[in-house]
């Protein structure tokens, strides 16, 4: 409940009485925006790889890129997904775009070269600073 | 003079049921001198705004103590704590703004805090009675001294004044007190009180002459937008695309399992798709931490679902 007069006075940072009295004096039921991606896993024919793909809104990957090219993120994707600590994912360069949920959504794929298991061990990092309430659910 | 005996009304009462104490202590702090510190009340306003209340109220405090923005920390311990449903410590709050905020200020507060109180208390009299004298204090006022009350003081009190009207059931007149702005100028919760007040009032082609009769891709409102204009969908036998958007919308939130937030989960299994379980778990999950007269009343409803296999697979 989301722009309002709330989340406009923090990213001004204004200070002043006249500004602080507004969001003070107004009633909180202020919209949340919900910030989530979806990652699916998969076994390999080779069973040393497995397959992901990674599905993204296309605001959360400009708020991540700097970038509205969904291209952008194919170099971070590596950066920002690691399996069992040191397996990184390498993207097969291709992104899906798509509709869901009412937004647009960008679908990156590919594989990594570690095995897979339904518990396999994985790490999200550098996203959650720009998308603080992300969530990554997962597929397995 | 009737906004003079309304607020001498209202400050008098509060008077009697704190006593002096408070506002005594408060004093000493500002005599202390200590400097304040505004980034502790945007601080405070973010805890807020994730709902992370108790944190917030911690923060206000070490304001308070500071004795510098009082005002403004006073105003949002209040609304705080109104939305914790601590309805007394909301009182205190307010009337310690006695003599540190102009009678506008402190008699808004103070009625607010009475109108919440007696809906908690199902007391239509008494919210009757809150709803005219902040009608005396807001309407007068506005009319004789319009250069000196700040924009932000007249927004608050329509606001106040919708609410109390709406939950009068005169949604008319709800509508009546933001009509100060058009409908996309509101903040969301605006938009909401003037959502609900047409869905009350059985008129849910007014929702889609204020929002497309279909979502455009990337430019959504909030969920709890969405699932009022899938409920007027719902409202008037026609499905074209709320009903679909709020579903999947859903399903990603429920899928999320936030602990907080509940409310737009709770308003969609109890307004578009009825499921009387899900309806009263995310209701519940909601009013353990948001007790708002909304939070309320949506979990009466939940609650009012038939639990039948049949009813709660309805659509």
């Amino acid at each position: 409940m989301k722009t309002n007069s709330l989340s406009l006075v923090r990213k001004l940072c204004v200070c002043s009485f006249a500004i602080l009295l507004v969001p003070l004096l107004q009633q909180s039921a202020a919209a949340h925006s919900f910030s989530t991606s979806f990652l699916t896993l998969s076994a390999h024919e080779d069973n040393a790889q497995l397959r992901w793909s990674w599905r993204f809104t296309a605001h959360d990957i400009e708020a991540l890129t700097g970038s509205s090219d969904a291209a952008a993120a194919l170099p971070l994707l590596g950066e920002w997904l690691r399996f069992n600590d040191d397996c990184r994912p390498e993207p097969n360069g291709t992104v899906e775009q798509g509709v869901y949920a009412g937004e647009q959504t960008y679908t990156y794929s590919g594989t990594a070269p570690c095995a897979y298991s339904t518990d396999i061990d994985y790490t999200v990092r550098h996203i959650f600073g720009p998308l603080p309430d992300h969530k990554v659910l997962q597929s397995k | 003079m009737a906004v003079h005996n309304t607020l001498t009304c209202v400050i008098a009462g509060a008077l009697l049921l704190l006593g002096s104490s408070a506002i005594a202590g408060e004093r000493h702090h500002q005599d202390q001198g200590t400097e304040g510190n505004p980034a502790l009340l945007q601080q405070a306003d973010a805890l807020q705004y994730n709902h992370e209340f108790d944190a917030a109220l911690q923060l206000l405090s070490r304001v308070i103590a500071q004795g510098q923005y009082v005002e403004q920390a006073r105003l949002m311990q209040a609304r705080i704590l109104l939305a914790q449903g601590r309805i007394d410590a909301a009182r205190e709050s307010c009337a310690a703004l006695m003599g540190k905020a102009s009678l506008t200020i402190t008699g808004t507060c103070l009625l607010e805090v009475r109108g919440r109180a007696a809906f908690s208390e199902n007391d239509q009299q008494t919210l009757e009675q809150a709803y005219t004298q902040l009608q005396q204090l807001a309407v007068p006022l506005r009319a004789e001294r319009s250069d000196q009350i700040s924009p932000e003081i007249f927004v608050w009190q329509r606001q106040l004044l919708a609410e109390q009207a709406f939950l009068l059931g005169r949604f008319v007149e709800s509508i009546q007190w933001l009509n100060y702005a058009d409908y996309n100028e509101h903040p969301t919760v605006n938009q909401i009180r003037l959502l609900d007040s047409w869905l009350a009032m059985k008129q849910p082609e007014r929702l889609f002459a204020v929002h497309d009769h279909c979502p455009q891709v990337g430019k959504l409102p909030p969920d709890s937008i969405i699932v009022r204009l899938a409920a007027a969908e719902r409202q008037r036998s026609t499905e074209q695309c709320w009903q679909k958007l709020a579903a999947e919308r859903i399903a990603i939130r429920v899928a999320r399992a936030d602990p907080l937030h509940t409310s737009d989960l709770a308003y969609y299994f109890v307004h578009v798709a009825p499921n009387a379980a899900q309806a009263q778990q995310y209701a519940s999950q909601n009013y353990a931490v948001a007790r708002e007269p909304a939070d309320q009343r949506l979990l009466l409803a939940a609650q009012a679902l038939p639990t039948q296999p049949e009813a709660s697979n309805e659509n």
